[in-house]
């Protein structure tokens, strides 16, 4: 497997590089919003717009550089591996299909908690740059961002490793993500519809507001506020839950062999 | 590994696809020898090959590779074998110094001295990508990494097609340097004939799915011969002589399985020897046409 | 040694080989208990197939030319020349006697036969170069 892993990593060379200067420019344009706050431009702004151009550049430079990263390397590592038809090669080699599925997510754990680091440490360095209050809380908001990518893209690896075609394996997986959102953004709907029904009113009126207010207070609050504290915690169960459980799907699709 | 006497055994190997069906394959490479694996494009080489290496997952039949059944000893055998397919199966970012190391994880026999013996016997840079290499230098780096683990079977799906004849010579040449080691064999898929005219030990040939012929190439090349004569003349010879006719404004061409009968019964027949290509040809045409055995 | 293989003559490759090594170890330049190569080393060499050679040799052992011994390898065997020889008589003596009859029936005369062999088994002599 080690041989496997360190193909993997030779291959994300390139994005690694691009990873490293993306979060250099990242860098520089913190910087450079300071200087401008403190010397330019952005200094003759109100103190609202400066916030919010401080809260802005905080946010682009906590979540923004592994949400850009996230979504280019994994489509990548597919796209080459099918082009020189590795897969098909790496059958006749002495390494389970365990193996070969295992490297793939060693390596982008790996990468995930890289990103993980260098993206708290610009949350650090902007904060240091800003005076802000440092909220270590932040690794866990950066993790579970980045949990989340590698669980969803991870769902579409599985689909790949099932279908053996990456255009199939991406509509069915856009087609279950927008069953999903349809479905729960449907489903909430339809709930919130049949309580301020219950109550004789419907959503177009001015005293359906109200009820929505109840609504929120009485169907809501307490699963909210129990979400709040517990939120992330629950997220971070449900991504590795998720992503063992892509895992083993993956195992067994390449077990099956239909090509 | 316990002794064998077959390197590749396979029984009634089947495969179904839409529009294909590879039907009841079967035939065996004893150890230390060479076998070539003859047919059209789309006849069911690679099928059966990928069948073997595993790619694919059969729907019926038996193999046996060193004597150990594919299914429960895949990884042991796979530690023993090297296949090599006409394209490069390594990302082209790798180069050979990469993928040294990695084999070096995959395989315990992997041995570095030897793979960067064959490279620089082969003239293959170390550091250069894969994708700057020509397409003489891809088949040879996948040769040379297919000896460097001890391989006891080399199994080739079109790996000579597409190169010139030099390059091809030469590897021919590394073929039968392997082979002088009494415990290595090789199958060879192809359909130039003229290599394996020469080196084969046995050959097998496979149409539409089905096996036509399998056997040595002496005994089949000896057996075969082109039978030729004149329309009128072919009217006298039975159906059950010859293979499949072709004819001609000017003649008919046969193909006989017996020569040897053939030659006593129609004395004085120009009887030529064939060529694998020639059985190929003669073969095919006999399965193409199901009611006249005559093609043109 | 040398086994130059003809692929146009109309003899199998295999007997090409065995009559050549039996010409050498006839004509004395492969002297008892010389070793042969192995089958191997001569197919690759020859670019032929280890079977052709492996059946060339059995054939040589069959008629008594050479001895193989697994693990050493194939040597040549004492001859017993005039046992050899008479075989030989004994082969060519067949062989005329079916040439005579064909002879007969075709009408061919004596001095014609004298004629053909006279060219055949001369010709023969100076085209071996």
């Amino acid at each position: 497997m080690k041989g496997l892993i360190l193909k993997e990593l030779w291959l994300s060379k390139k994005l690694r590089i691009i990873g490293l200067l993306i979060y250099l420019l990242m860098f520089i344009f913190a910087v450079l919003v300071k200087l401008s706050l403190l010397y330019g431009n952005l200094g003759h702004l109100n103190e609202g717009a400066q916030k919010g151009a401080v809260d802005f550049t905080t946010a682009v430079m906590t979540f923004g550089f592994p949400l850009l990263l996230y979504s280019s390397q994994f489509s990548c590592q597919i796209a080459s591996d099918e082009k020189c038809r590795f897969r098909l090669y790496a059958h006749t080699l002495p390494v389970t299909e365990k193996q070969i599925v295992s490297s793939v997510y060693i390596l982008n754990l790996i990468s995930l908690a890289v990103m993980t680091l260098l993206s708290f440490a610009n949350y650090g360095l902007t904060c240091a740059i800003f005076d802000r209050e440092f909220k270590p809380m932040y690794l866990i908001y950066i993790l579970a961002i980045g949990g989340g990518m590698f669980t969803f893209t991870h769902g579409r690896y599985t689909l790949f490793y099932r279908f053996r075609n990456v255009k199939k394996a991406t509509t069915v997986f856009t087609v279950i993500c927008m069953g999903l959102y349809f479905g729960v953004a449907g489903g909430f709907m339809l709930w919130t519809n049949s309580y301020v029904e219950k109550r004789g009113h419907s959503l177009g009126d001015n005293s359906g507001e109200a009820v929505l207010e109840d609504f929120w207070k009485e169907e809501l609050q307490r699963p909210l506020l129990w979400l709040e504290s517990n939120g992330w915690w629950v997220l971070i169960l449900l991504m590795v839950g998720l992503s063992l459980l892509f895992w083993r799907l993956s195992i067994r699709a390449l077990k099956r062999r239909d090509n | 590994m316990t002794d064998f006497e077959n390197a590749i055994e396979i029984n009634a190997l089947t495969k179904r696809f839409d529009g294909f069906t590879l039907d009841s394959v079967s035939f065996t490479v004893p150890k230390g020898s060479i076998m070539g694996f003859i047919g059209q494009n789309g006849a069911g080489k690679s099928t059966t090959i990928n069948s073997l290496l595993g790619i694919i997952r059969p729907d019926g039949g038996e193999m046996k590779v060193f004597g150990m059944d594919t299914k429960q000893h895949e990884t042991e055998i796979k530690k023993n074998i090297s296949a090599v397919f006409d394209e490069l199966p390594f990302h082209e970012q790798l180069n050979a110094k990469m993928l040294d190391r990695m084999m070096r994880h995959i395989f315990e026999n992997w041995s570095s001295e030897t793979f960067f013996g064959y490279l620089e016997r082969f003239q293959l840079p170390m550091k250069k990508k894969f994708k700057d290499f020509s397409k003489g230098m891809k088949m040879k780096l996948q040769i040379a990494a297919a000896l460097s683990h001890g391989a006891k079977l080399l199994i080739m799906d079109e790996a000579t097609t597409g190169l010139d004849p030099v390059v091809r010579n030469e590897i021919l040449d590394i073929f039968l340097e392997y082979l002088q080691d009494e415990d290595n064999s090789i199958l060879m898929s192809s359909h130039i004939t003229s290599d394996l005219e020469k080196i084969a030990d046995s050959v097998t040939f496979i149409d539409k799915g089905k096996i036509l012929l399998t056997g040595y190439k002496d005994d089949i090349l000896a057996s075969h011969g082109i039978l030729k004569c004149s329309k009128a003349d072919y009217a006298e010879i039975s159906q059950d002589d010859f293979i499949s006719a072709r004819v001609n404004d000017f003649g008919v061409e046969l193909l006989v399985s017996d020569r040897a009968a053939c030659e006593r019964k129609y004395s004085g027949a120009v009887i030529d020897p064939a060529t694998l290509d020639d059985i190929m040809v003669f073969y095919v045409n006999r399965s193409d046409n199901r009611y006249k055995k005559e093609w043109s | 040694m040398d086994i130059i293989i003809s692929n146009q003559s109309d003899a199998p490759i295999y007997e090409q080989i065995v009559s050549q090594i039996k010409a050498q170890i006839m004509s004395r330049q492969l002297k008892e208990g010389d070793a042969l190569p192995s089958m191997r080393a001569l197919a690759q060499a020859l670019r032929i197939s280890v079977i052709t050679t492996k059946r060339a040799y059995e054939e040589l052992e069959r008629e008594g030319f050479i001895e193989s011994f697994t693990g050493k390898g194939s040597f040549v065997r004492r001859q017993n020349r005039e046992l050899v020889r008479e075989e030989y008589l004994r082969q060519a003596e067949g062989l005329i006697t079916t040439l005579c009859e064909k002879a007969r029936s075709g009408g061919i005369t004596l001095a014609e036969l004298h004629e053909l062999l006279d060219m055949i088994y001369g010709g023969e002599e100076n085209d071996r170069f």
